[in-house]
């Protein structure tokens, strides 16, 4: 049974790709990121499962920042890296950064 | 001697039958004695006393003499009033019959049923009101029935019609009583009690015991278009808690949009109850009774099925559930009142301290890395050339990405231009910075003036509404672009937030938590805010808000 979803409202991009703005839910198995950029066509969705999570580092320095925000910087095991910026105000990100340690941290157990 | 001695028992008969009416609490004692009176003064071997009911329909009560119960048992059903009964009943008048059976108003009688022929009737009377009648059969010896035997029932039928008027009389003023108490309880519970679950509770309990209803709900209005059973008494009350059903497809509904209270007689007849519900519900008679405070519909109170008879509602019942109605409106009305100024001080400490954070922020954060910055340039200056000018560049860039979270942070929580400007400079901001960092396409339109200025609260809310409005655009929608209006309408002024993304189904979808907030926030200062969408045709947001 899947528990309820928790969702944020975030811009993200993978290096070198379009900054997407959209949502960014977490739920029991996986984190799902879908929304819609002006410079791409056609809405985007990207679906990691948790023990594909690697390192998470909240970046503050310009090269990673996102929309004049820090990034939550995603890291998983096959290399890939996703930047998070989210849009719900002051300490989401962090909180964010909080949960996504811990269900990472599940996984590893 | 013997003719003396006849009166004599006929005096004391009559004596102990007035004692009869003064003496006894019960009103079906009083009424057999004054059967069992009647035949033994006029020496008839049966005697029946029979009392109309309220509608005029049957018999409330029957009371016989010389019939035993095996001979009553065979005969079955009470007598409908038809034949010779009717017509003492129409006529009101005494009548005197030497054979029953000869009379050609007879209609006989049941099977199991003694023969009777001599016949003596009359009506139950007391100004001009028939109760119902009193009569004999069988006078000993065969006789026919005297002028005096007449005389001596007539006195006696006068005596039963005062004393089933008292015992009305008296059912009428405890039934009163009880209303009374119970609106007294209410009355008392909305001078103490504001928590509304349990105010309604008990308006649904007192009214069901009352009206001696199977079921009584009360319903209030959840969203724009639905209602909601927030309280529930009776057998179907755990099933009906907290369920809603839409307003355009329900008796409750309709009585919440007209305004007044209706009665059902027959549920299956009505076209506008949901048969389905009622089905379920197991309902037949209805009435429903809108709860109406400063000229406002606040919900709708339903009861159904009046315990014994048909299950139909009277007019006093109907004016004793507007009356409770007026009462549980009141309360209402007082309980939300009292959360909503809760509320509205949550909501001003809150923006208080979003006002006071910024502002720490800004002035004080902010200012001591401006500081920092400005102190790191002669050292910038002293350290040309050196190693260490690198690890210098380095912390600059921290700084000046800490100073700018810092006022991004502080606008977030609390914008200085909304204070200092206005709603319209703020809005336009907002959209300026929305767009650098989402991407998307926003455009920004106000027909009110730039330096329009409106009360602190009003500002607030449009601003925040827009805000929360923009983050459901990129959580939810999938838009490309967004557009923001900033009008007046009529004494209103309204923020709209539209966007071409994929769009909702309301119906679906509901109210989710951020619109339940804004609709809250909105009502606090009178507003209201409407959500236009469906699935593939985009958005559209309209908070509108009354200014003098």
């Amino acid at each position: 049974m899947r528990h309820a979803v928790v969702c944020y409202a975030v811009v993200w991009s993978e290096p070198g790709g379009p900054v997407r703005a959209g949502r960014l839910e977490l739920d029991d198995a996986s984190l799902r990121l879908s929304g819609a950029s002006r410079e791409a066509s056609g809405d985007a969705s990207l679906e990691v499962p948790y023990e594909a999570l690697g390192e998470l580092e909240i970046e503050r320095r310009p090269p990673l920042r996102l929309g004049g925000r820090p990034t939550l910087v995603l890291t998983l095991r096959d290399g890939r890296r996703i930047c998070l910026a989210s849009l719900e105000g002051a300490g989401s990100l962090p909180e964010l950064a909080e949960r996504l340690e811990a269900v990472r941290n599940r996984t590893l157990v | 001697m013997q003719t003396v001695s006849a009166s004599e028992s006929r005096l004391r008969a009559l004596f102990e039958a007035g004692l009869a009416v003064s003496s006894e609490l019960s009103l079906d004692a009083v009424l057999q004695r004054l059967v069992e009176a009647a035949a033994e003064l006029t020496g008839a071997r049966y005697a029946a006393l029979g009392v109309v009911d309220a509608s005029g329909s049957g018999l409330e009560r029957f009371l016989t003499h010389g019939v035993d119960a095996e001979t009553r048992r065979a005969i079955g059903s009470l007598p409908q009033g038809r034949g010779i009964l009717g017509v003492l009943i129409r006529e009101a008048k005494p009548l005197r019959l030497h054979d029953l059976s000869e009379d050609p108003r007879s209609v006989g009688f049941p099977p199991g049923h003694p023969p009777m022929r001599t016949f003596l009737g009359v009506p139950i009377l007391l100004r001009g009101v028939v109760f119902g009648n009193l009569y004999l059969t069988e006078k000993e010896g065969g006789e026919d029935f005297s002028e005096e035997d007449q005389e001596l029932v007539t006195l006696l039928a006068g005596q039963a019609a005062v004393a089933i008027e008292n015992a009305r009389l008296y059912e009428a003023a405890t039934r009163w009583s009880r209303q009374l108490e119970s609106l007294i309880e209410v009355g008392n519970a909305l001078a103490t009690e504001t928590d509304l679950e349990r105010l309604l509770d008990l308006v649904v309990r007192r009214l069901r015991e009352l009206l001696r209803a199977r079921v009584v709900t009360i319903a209030l209005p959840s969203g724009e278009h639905d209602l909601r059973f927030a309280a529930a008494a009776g057998d179907v009350r755990r099933e009906l808690l907290g369920q809603t059903f839409s307003r355009t497809d329900s008796k409750s509904g309709r009585v919440f949009e007209r305004r007044r209270s209706e009665r059902v007689d027959s549920i299956l007849d009505d076209p506008e109850v949901n048969q389905e519900v009622a089905r379920r519900m197991g309902i037949r008679t209805g009435m429903w009774v809108p709860l109406a405070a400063h000229e406002r519909v606040i919900g709708v109170i339903e009861i159904h099925d009046k315990e014994g008879g048909d299950g139909r509602f009277s007019d006093e019942d109907l004016r004793l559930a507007e009356t409770f109605a007026s009462r549980a409106a009141v309360a209402v009305d007082l309980s939300e009142r009292v959360a909503r100024d809760a509320l509205r001080r949550v909501v001003q400490a809150q923006e208080l301290e979003r006002r006071r954070l910024a502002r720490e922020l800004h002035d004080e954060t902010g200012q001591a890395l401006t500081s920092i910055l400005l102190g790191l340039r002669p050292l910038e200056e002293a350290l040309a050339g050196h190693p260490a000018r690198a690890a210098l560049a380095e912390l600059r860039e921290l700084v000046v990405t800490a100073l700018q979270d810092v006022r991004r942070l502080a606008v977030e929580l609390r914008p200085k231009v909304l204070d200092d400007f206005g709603l319209v400079p703020a809005v336009e901001r907002l959209a300026e910075t929305f767009a650098d960092q989402t991407g998307l396409r926003v455009d920004f339109r106000s027909t009110l003036p730039a330096d329009q200025r409106l009360e602190s609260e009003v500002e607030t809310a449009l601003f925040r509404v827009v805000q929360e409005g923009l983050t459901n655009v990129v959580k939810h929608a999938h838009a490309r672009s967004v557009s923001i209006l900033l009008t007046r309408k009529d004494d209103a002024v309204a923020a709209v937030v539209e966007d071409d993304g994929s769009g909702f189904d309301p119906a679906e979808t509901g109210d989710g938590v951020g619109l339940v907030g804004m609709r809250e926030r909105l009502a606090l200062i009178g507003g209201r805010l409407e959500v236009e969408s469906a699935r593939g045709s985009g958005s559209t947001l309209v908070a509108e808000v009354p200014v003098r």
